[in-house]
Protein backbone atom coordinates (compact mmCIF):
# COMPACT_ATOMS: atom_id res chain seq x y z
CA UNK A 1 0.00 0.00 0.00
CA UNK A 2 1.42 3.47 -1.07
CA UNK A 3 0.23 6.44 1.03
CA UNK A 4 0.57 9.54 -0.94
CA UNK A 5 1.33 13.11 0.82
CA UNK A 6 -1.99 14.29 0.29
CA UNK A 7 -3.44 11.38 2.00
CA UNK A 8 -4.97 9.30 -0.52
CA UNK A 9 -4.34 5.70 -0.58
CA UNK A 10 -3.04 3.74 -3.61
CA UNK A 11 -3.69 -0.44 -3.13
CA UNK A 12 -0.18 -1.19 -4.91
CA UNK A 13 2.78 -2.56 -3.39
CA UNK A 14 5.58 -1.28 -3.26
CA UNK A 15 7.75 -3.67 -5.15
CA UNK A 16 4.92 -3.89 -7.71
CA UNK A 17 4.86 -0.33 -7.92
CA UNK A 18 8.70 0.17 -8.45
CA UNK A 19 8.36 -2.36 -11.15
CA UNK A 20 6.37 -1.36 -13.25
CA UNK A 21 7.52 2.12 -13.06
CA UNK A 22 10.89 0.44 -14.14
CA UNK A 23 8.82 -1.18 -17.32
CA UNK A 24 7.37 1.88 -17.91
CA UNK A 25 10.66 3.78 -18.10
CA UNK A 26 12.11 0.82 -20.22
CA UNK A 27 9.64 0.71 -22.42
CA UNK A 28 9.90 4.78 -22.89
CA UNK A 29 13.82 4.59 -23.65
CA UNK A 30 13.25 1.83 -25.45
CA UNK A 31 10.64 3.52 -27.87
CA UNK A 32 12.55 6.80 -27.90
CA UNK A 33 16.85 6.05 -27.84
CA UNK A 34 16.61 3.72 -30.32
CA UNK A 35 14.03 3.75 -33.16
CA UNK A 36 14.75 6.18 -36.59
CA UNK A 37 11.07 8.24 -36.82
CA UNK A 38 11.99 9.37 -40.56
CA UNK A 39 12.50 5.56 -41.46
CA UNK A 40 9.78 4.32 -39.60
CA UNK A 41 7.40 6.92 -41.17
CA UNK A 42 8.42 5.49 -44.80
CA UNK A 43 7.90 2.12 -43.92
CA UNK A 44 4.60 2.35 -42.37
CA UNK A 45 3.98 4.49 -45.59
CA UNK A 46 4.71 1.26 -47.71
CA UNK A 47 1.33 -0.28 -46.93
CA UNK A 48 0.46 -3.90 -46.20
CA UNK A 49 1.72 -6.48 -48.85
CA UNK A 50 -0.57 -6.99 -51.61
CA UNK A 51 -3.27 -10.40 -51.27
CA UNK A 52 -1.83 -13.31 -53.19
CA UNK A 53 1.74 -12.00 -52.72
CA UNK A 54 4.58 -13.76 -50.56
CA UNK A 55 6.98 -12.59 -49.10
CA UNK A 56 9.85 -13.45 -50.95
CA UNK A 57 11.64 -12.07 -54.28
CA UNK A 58 8.61 -11.26 -56.37
CA UNK A 59 7.08 -9.05 -53.19
CA UNK A 60 6.59 -5.18 -53.29
CA UNK A 61 7.88 -4.53 -56.60
CA UNK A 62 8.62 -0.58 -57.30
CA UNK A 63 8.90 -0.01 -53.35
CA UNK A 64 12.66 0.99 -51.80
CA UNK A 65 13.47 -2.62 -50.87
CA UNK A 66 16.51 -1.76 -48.31
CA UNK A 67 14.37 0.62 -45.91
CA UNK A 68 13.58 -3.00 -44.92
CA UNK A 69 16.34 -5.41 -45.98
CA UNK A 70 19.02 -3.01 -44.95
CA UNK A 71 21.24 -1.96 -42.20
CA UNK A 72 18.51 -0.12 -40.19
CA UNK A 73 16.14 -3.31 -40.08
CA UNK A 74 18.23 -5.73 -41.30
CA UNK A 75 15.15 -8.14 -42.18
CA UNK A 76 16.71 -11.20 -43.86
CA UNK A 77 17.93 -11.12 -46.67
CA UNK A 78 19.96 -8.23 -45.94
CA UNK A 79 20.70 -6.42 -49.13
CA UNK A 80 22.93 -3.97 -50.60
CA UNK A 81 21.33 -3.24 -53.54
CA UNK A 82 17.69 -3.86 -54.72
CA UNK A 83 15.12 -2.96 -57.39
CA UNK A 84 12.96 -2.84 -60.09
CA UNK A 85 13.14 -2.84 -63.92
CA UNK A 86 10.39 -1.46 -65.57
CA UNK A 87 9.82 -1.19 -69.60
CA UNK A 88 9.01 2.28 -70.10
CA UNK A 89 7.90 5.50 -68.45
CA UNK A 90 4.22 5.91 -68.31
CA UNK A 91 1.14 7.26 -65.92
CA UNK A 92 -0.49 3.72 -65.60
CA UNK A 93 0.88 0.73 -64.19
CA UNK A 94 4.39 -0.13 -65.19
CA UNK A 95 4.78 -2.73 -66.64
CA UNK A 96 8.01 -5.15 -65.00
CA UNK A 97 10.54 -6.65 -67.12
CA UNK A 98 11.78 -10.27 -66.52
CA UNK A 99 15.78 -10.97 -67.94
CA UNK A 100 17.46 -7.69 -67.43
CA UNK A 101 21.13 -8.16 -66.14
CA UNK A 102 21.94 -5.49 -63.83
CA UNK A 103 25.92 -4.86 -64.08
CA UNK A 104 27.22 -2.84 -60.81
CA UNK A 105 31.16 -1.66 -59.91
CA UNK A 106 31.86 -0.36 -56.79
CA UNK A 107 34.61 2.51 -56.70
CA UNK A 108 37.86 -0.24 -57.02
CA UNK A 109 36.31 -1.56 -59.57
CA UNK A 110 34.64 -4.73 -57.99
CA UNK A 111 31.80 -6.02 -60.24
CA UNK A 112 28.56 -7.79 -59.74
CA UNK A 113 25.71 -8.50 -61.62
CA UNK A 114 22.13 -10.02 -61.00
CA UNK A 115 19.13 -10.26 -62.95
CA UNK A 116 15.17 -9.84 -62.85
CA UNK A 117 12.42 -12.00 -62.28
CA UNK A 118 8.89 -11.92 -63.66
CA UNK A 119 8.30 -9.00 -60.79
CA UNK A 120 10.97 -7.41 -62.34
CA UNK A 121 12.58 -7.29 -58.67
CA UNK A 122 16.38 -7.97 -59.01
CA UNK A 123 18.36 -7.78 -55.13
CA UNK A 124 22.00 -8.79 -53.96
CA UNK A 125 22.63 -9.47 -50.64
CA UNK A 126 24.58 -8.66 -48.14
CA UNK A 127 26.46 -12.15 -48.00
CA UNK A 128 26.59 -12.04 -51.83
CA UNK A 129 28.83 -9.03 -52.21
CA UNK A 130 29.65 -6.19 -49.76
CA UNK A 131 30.74 -2.85 -52.15
CA UNK A 132 31.93 0.66 -51.47
CA UNK A 133 30.57 2.80 -52.58
CA UNK A 134 29.78 4.79 -54.96
CA UNK A 135 28.74 2.47 -57.63
CA UNK A 136 28.04 2.66 -61.12
CA UNK A 137 24.92 1.06 -62.30
CA UNK A 138 23.88 -0.46 -65.99
CA UNK A 139 21.82 -2.76 -67.45
CA UNK A 140 20.91 -5.11 -70.82
CA UNK A 141 17.42 -5.43 -71.44
CA UNK A 142 16.22 -8.18 -73.85
CA UNK A 143 15.19 -6.27 -77.04
CA UNK A 144 11.61 -7.16 -77.79
CA UNK A 145 11.16 -9.21 -80.81
CA UNK A 146 14.58 -10.17 -81.07
CA UNK A 147 15.73 -13.21 -80.10
CA UNK A 148 19.24 -12.94 -78.04
CA UNK A 149 19.22 -9.37 -78.37
CA UNK A 150 20.08 -6.90 -76.20
CA UNK A 151 20.55 -3.34 -75.36
CA UNK A 152 22.44 -1.53 -72.69
CA UNK A 153 21.73 1.54 -70.66
CA UNK A 154 23.93 2.94 -68.16
CA UNK A 155 22.94 4.93 -65.55
CA UNK A 156 23.66 8.84 -66.02
CA UNK A 157 24.92 9.31 -62.18
CA UNK A 158 26.33 6.96 -59.73
CA UNK A 159 24.57 5.28 -56.33
CA UNK A 160 26.53 7.30 -53.38
CA UNK A 161 24.75 5.75 -50.48
CA UNK A 162 21.23 4.35 -51.25
CA UNK A 163 21.03 0.82 -52.33
CA UNK A 164 17.18 1.20 -52.92
CA UNK A 165 16.46 1.91 -56.57
CA UNK A 166 13.24 3.15 -55.67
CA UNK A 167 14.60 5.60 -52.67
CA UNK A 168 15.08 7.87 -55.92
CA UNK A 169 13.66 6.69 -58.85
CA UNK A 170 10.12 6.23 -57.90
CA UNK A 171 6.72 7.09 -59.50
CA UNK A 172 6.61 9.57 -63.38
CA UNK A 173 9.85 12.00 -63.00
CA UNK A 174 9.84 15.12 -61.58
CA UNK A 175 11.83 17.86 -59.76
CA UNK A 176 13.06 15.65 -57.14
CA UNK A 177 12.90 12.12 -58.96
CA UNK A 178 13.92 10.97 -62.08
CA UNK A 179 10.81 8.57 -62.17
CA UNK A 180 10.86 4.84 -61.79
CA UNK A 181 13.77 2.70 -63.49
CA UNK A 182 13.45 2.10 -67.31
CA UNK A 183 14.58 -0.28 -70.21
CA UNK A 184 13.31 2.76 -72.62
CA UNK A 185 12.00 5.79 -72.48
CA UNK A 186 8.71 4.42 -74.60
CA UNK A 187 7.07 1.24 -75.54
CA UNK A 188 8.86 0.25 -78.81
CA UNK A 189 7.55 -1.40 -82.09
CA UNK A 190 7.50 -5.18 -81.39
CA UNK A 191 6.04 -4.30 -77.64
CA UNK A 192 7.50 -5.52 -74.79
CA UNK A 193 5.80 -8.39 -73.22
CA UNK A 194 3.05 -8.59 -70.63
CA UNK A 195 4.27 -10.02 -67.04
CA UNK A 196 3.79 -13.81 -66.75
CA UNK A 197 0.03 -14.19 -65.32
CA UNK A 198 1.64 -16.91 -63.33
CA UNK A 199 4.39 -14.54 -61.66
CA UNK A 200 2.81 -13.83 -58.12
CA UNK A 201 1.55 -10.58 -58.21
CA UNK A 202 0.65 -10.20 -61.77
CA UNK A 203 -2.68 -8.90 -61.28
CA UNK A 204 -2.17 -6.88 -57.88
CA UNK A 205 1.60 -5.31 -58.97
CA UNK A 206 0.60 -2.03 -58.53
CA UNK A 207 3.43 -0.08 -56.78
CA UNK B 1 10.73 56.85 4.30
CA UNK B 2 11.28 53.08 4.29
CA UNK B 3 10.80 51.44 0.82
CA UNK B 4 7.81 49.03 0.24
CA UNK B 5 9.39 45.38 -1.22
CA UNK B 6 7.13 46.08 -4.29
CA UNK B 7 8.95 49.35 -5.32
CA UNK B 8 12.43 46.96 -4.96
CA UNK B 9 10.21 44.02 -7.16
CA UNK B 10 9.64 46.71 -9.81
CA UNK B 11 13.10 48.33 -10.18
CA UNK B 12 14.86 44.92 -10.02
CA UNK B 13 11.96 44.41 -12.81
CA UNK B 14 12.43 47.41 -14.96
CA UNK B 15 16.84 46.57 -15.10
CA UNK B 16 15.84 42.90 -16.17
CA UNK B 17 13.49 44.20 -18.99
CA UNK B 18 15.91 47.26 -20.23
CA UNK B 19 19.06 44.36 -20.10
CA UNK B 20 16.51 42.02 -21.79
CA UNK B 21 15.92 45.06 -24.56
CA UNK B 22 18.95 46.16 -24.93
CA UNK B 23 20.36 42.92 -26.06
CA UNK B 24 18.90 42.88 -29.72
CA UNK B 25 20.19 46.27 -30.14
CA UNK B 26 23.98 45.33 -29.54
CA UNK B 27 23.07 42.12 -31.91
CA UNK B 28 22.09 43.77 -34.44
CA UNK B 29 24.82 46.56 -34.17
CA UNK B 30 26.81 46.51 -38.07
CA UNK B 31 29.93 44.48 -38.48
CA UNK B 32 33.71 45.49 -37.25
CA UNK B 33 35.04 47.92 -39.89
CA UNK B 34 38.41 46.44 -39.07
CA UNK B 35 37.25 43.25 -39.61
CA UNK B 36 38.26 40.14 -42.52
CA UNK B 37 36.23 40.61 -45.57
CA UNK B 38 35.38 37.18 -46.99
CA UNK B 39 36.34 36.65 -50.49
CA UNK B 40 36.20 33.17 -52.01
CA UNK B 41 36.48 32.26 -55.84
CA UNK B 42 33.70 34.58 -57.85
CA UNK B 43 30.77 32.87 -59.22
CA UNK B 44 31.77 33.52 -63.02
CA UNK B 45 29.82 31.29 -64.85
CA UNK B 46 32.48 30.04 -67.47
CA UNK B 47 34.54 28.74 -65.09
CA UNK B 48 32.11 27.20 -62.24
CA UNK B 49 29.66 25.54 -64.48
CA UNK B 50 32.40 22.97 -65.09
CA UNK B 51 33.40 22.71 -61.69
CA UNK B 52 29.40 22.37 -60.72
CA UNK B 53 28.62 19.78 -63.50
CA UNK B 54 31.18 17.63 -62.27
CA UNK B 55 30.42 18.02 -58.18
CA UNK B 56 26.58 17.30 -59.68
CA UNK B 57 27.43 14.30 -60.51
CA UNK B 58 29.45 12.86 -58.07
CA UNK B 59 28.22 14.24 -55.40
CA UNK B 60 24.71 15.55 -56.05
CA UNK B 61 22.92 12.27 -56.80
CA UNK B 62 19.38 12.59 -55.02
CA UNK B 63 20.39 9.42 -52.25
CA UNK B 64 23.07 12.22 -51.44
CA UNK B 65 23.82 16.01 -51.92
CA UNK B 66 20.71 15.95 -54.02
CA UNK B 67 18.61 15.77 -50.98
CA UNK B 68 17.05 18.51 -49.80
CA UNK B 69 18.31 18.69 -45.88
CA UNK B 70 21.50 17.44 -46.21
CA UNK B 71 24.47 20.03 -45.92
CA UNK B 72 26.18 21.00 -49.14
CA UNK B 73 22.93 21.02 -51.16
CA UNK B 74 24.00 20.37 -54.97
CA UNK B 75 21.00 21.26 -57.24
CA UNK B 76 21.50 20.18 -61.27
CA UNK B 77 20.04 18.49 -64.31
CA UNK B 78 20.60 14.74 -63.18
CA UNK B 79 19.85 15.23 -59.48
CA UNK B 80 17.55 17.51 -57.09
CA UNK B 81 15.93 20.39 -59.21
CA UNK B 82 15.48 23.27 -57.60
CA UNK B 83 11.72 24.38 -56.92
CA UNK B 84 10.11 26.49 -59.57
CA UNK B 85 6.89 27.77 -60.28
CA UNK B 86 5.36 26.34 -63.79
CA UNK B 87 6.10 30.47 -64.64
CA UNK B 88 8.97 30.98 -63.44
CA UNK B 89 11.82 33.03 -65.59
CA UNK B 90 14.27 30.77 -64.35
CA UNK B 91 13.49 28.22 -66.43
CA UNK B 92 13.53 27.69 -70.60
CA UNK B 93 11.55 24.35 -71.40
CA UNK B 94 9.24 23.44 -67.80
CA UNK B 95 8.24 19.82 -69.10
CA UNK B 96 11.74 18.91 -69.30
CA UNK B 97 12.53 20.80 -65.79
CA UNK B 98 13.06 17.37 -63.84
CA UNK B 99 15.69 14.86 -62.25
CA UNK B 100 17.38 13.60 -65.54
CA UNK B 101 14.86 16.35 -67.66
CA UNK B 102 17.00 17.71 -71.24
CA UNK B 103 16.94 21.25 -68.91
CA UNK B 104 20.47 21.94 -68.11
CA UNK B 105 21.02 23.10 -65.18
CA UNK B 106 19.85 26.69 -64.56
CA UNK B 107 21.85 29.83 -63.19
CA UNK B 108 19.15 29.91 -59.97
CA UNK B 109 20.44 26.40 -59.73
CA UNK B 110 24.65 27.79 -60.44
CA UNK B 111 24.44 30.07 -57.70
CA UNK B 112 22.07 28.30 -55.22
CA UNK B 113 25.39 25.28 -55.71
CA UNK B 114 28.14 28.12 -55.19
CA UNK B 115 26.54 29.53 -52.06
CA UNK B 116 26.57 25.98 -50.46
CA UNK B 117 30.39 25.22 -51.54
CA UNK B 118 31.36 28.84 -50.30
CA UNK B 119 29.01 28.42 -47.01
CA UNK B 120 30.83 25.30 -46.01
CA UNK B 121 34.11 27.11 -44.60
CA UNK B 122 33.54 30.99 -46.01
CA UNK B 123 36.84 32.38 -44.37
CA UNK B 124 38.84 29.03 -45.13
CA UNK B 125 37.96 29.19 -48.54
CA UNK B 126 38.87 32.21 -48.77
CA UNK B 127 42.24 31.57 -47.33
CA UNK B 128 42.19 28.90 -50.19
CA UNK B 129 41.26 31.25 -52.58
CA UNK B 130 44.10 34.15 -51.69
CA UNK B 131 46.46 30.53 -51.36
CA UNK B 132 47.19 31.21 -47.90
CA UNK B 133 46.23 27.65 -47.29
CA UNK B 134 46.46 24.55 -49.14
CA UNK B 135 43.32 23.07 -50.39
CA UNK B 136 43.18 20.59 -48.53
CA UNK B 137 42.63 22.10 -45.58
CA UNK B 138 38.90 22.43 -46.77
CA UNK B 139 36.46 19.54 -45.54
CA UNK B 140 35.05 19.42 -49.24
CA UNK B 141 38.34 18.66 -50.92
CA UNK B 142 39.00 16.09 -48.11
CA UNK B 143 36.12 14.26 -47.98
CA UNK B 144 35.78 13.30 -51.83
CA UNK B 145 39.29 11.91 -51.42
CA UNK B 146 38.31 9.91 -48.24
CA UNK B 147 41.14 11.44 -46.51
CA UNK B 148 38.16 12.29 -43.80
CA UNK B 149 35.24 9.52 -42.50
CA UNK B 150 32.79 10.32 -45.86
CA UNK B 151 29.43 8.50 -46.45
CA UNK B 152 29.71 8.49 -50.34
CA UNK B 153 33.04 6.75 -50.07
CA UNK B 154 36.33 7.79 -52.38
CA UNK B 155 34.72 10.12 -55.28
CA UNK B 156 38.87 10.57 -56.63
CA UNK B 157 42.55 10.56 -54.86
CA UNK B 158 44.12 13.90 -55.11
CA UNK B 159 45.76 14.55 -58.24
CA UNK B 160 42.64 13.17 -60.15
CA UNK B 161 40.51 14.78 -63.02
CA UNK B 162 37.71 15.56 -60.29
CA UNK B 163 40.19 16.39 -57.44
CA UNK B 164 42.08 19.14 -60.00
CA UNK B 165 39.03 20.28 -61.45
CA UNK B 166 37.62 21.45 -57.74
CA UNK B 167 40.94 22.45 -56.79
CA UNK B 168 41.53 24.82 -59.63
CA UNK B 169 38.31 26.71 -58.90
CA UNK B 170 38.36 26.72 -55.48
CA UNK B 171 42.11 28.38 -56.00
CA UNK B 172 40.88 31.10 -58.75
CA UNK B 173 42.63 28.66 -61.57
CA UNK B 174 39.69 28.73 -64.99
CA UNK B 175 41.34 26.06 -66.51
CA UNK B 176 38.38 23.19 -66.78
CA UNK B 177 40.08 21.30 -69.32
CA UNK B 178 40.23 18.34 -66.09
CA UNK B 179 36.55 18.91 -64.98
CA UNK B 180 35.68 17.79 -69.06
CA UNK B 181 37.75 14.88 -68.18
CA UNK B 182 36.04 13.88 -65.30
CA UNK B 183 32.38 14.11 -67.20
CA UNK B 184 33.55 11.75 -69.71
CA UNK B 185 34.62 9.05 -67.64
CA UNK B 186 31.90 6.58 -67.38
Amino acid sequence: MIRMSWGHRIPVSIPRFALSCGLAFAFAFASTACGNRAVDERIAALGDEKQGVPVGEFHRPGQPCLLCHGEYLREEPVMVVAGTVYAFPTTDKPLPVKGVTIKLTDSFGETYESGTNCAGNFFVTEAQWKPSFPLRAEMEYPVPGSLGSTKRVVMSTRISRDGSCAGCHIGAPNQGSPGWVTCAEAQQDPPFPAQDPQCPGATATTP
Amino acid sequence: MPRRNGDNAMNKLTLVLLGTLSLPLLACAGPDPGSEAIVGAPLDINSFRPASAVLERRCGTLDCHGQPARPLRIFGQYGLRRYEPPDSMNVENYAEYYSGGKEPTTLAELEDNYRSILGLEPELTAKVYAKTAAPETLTIVRKARLQEKHKGGLLWNKGDPGDVCLTNWLTGNTDTTQCEVELGHP
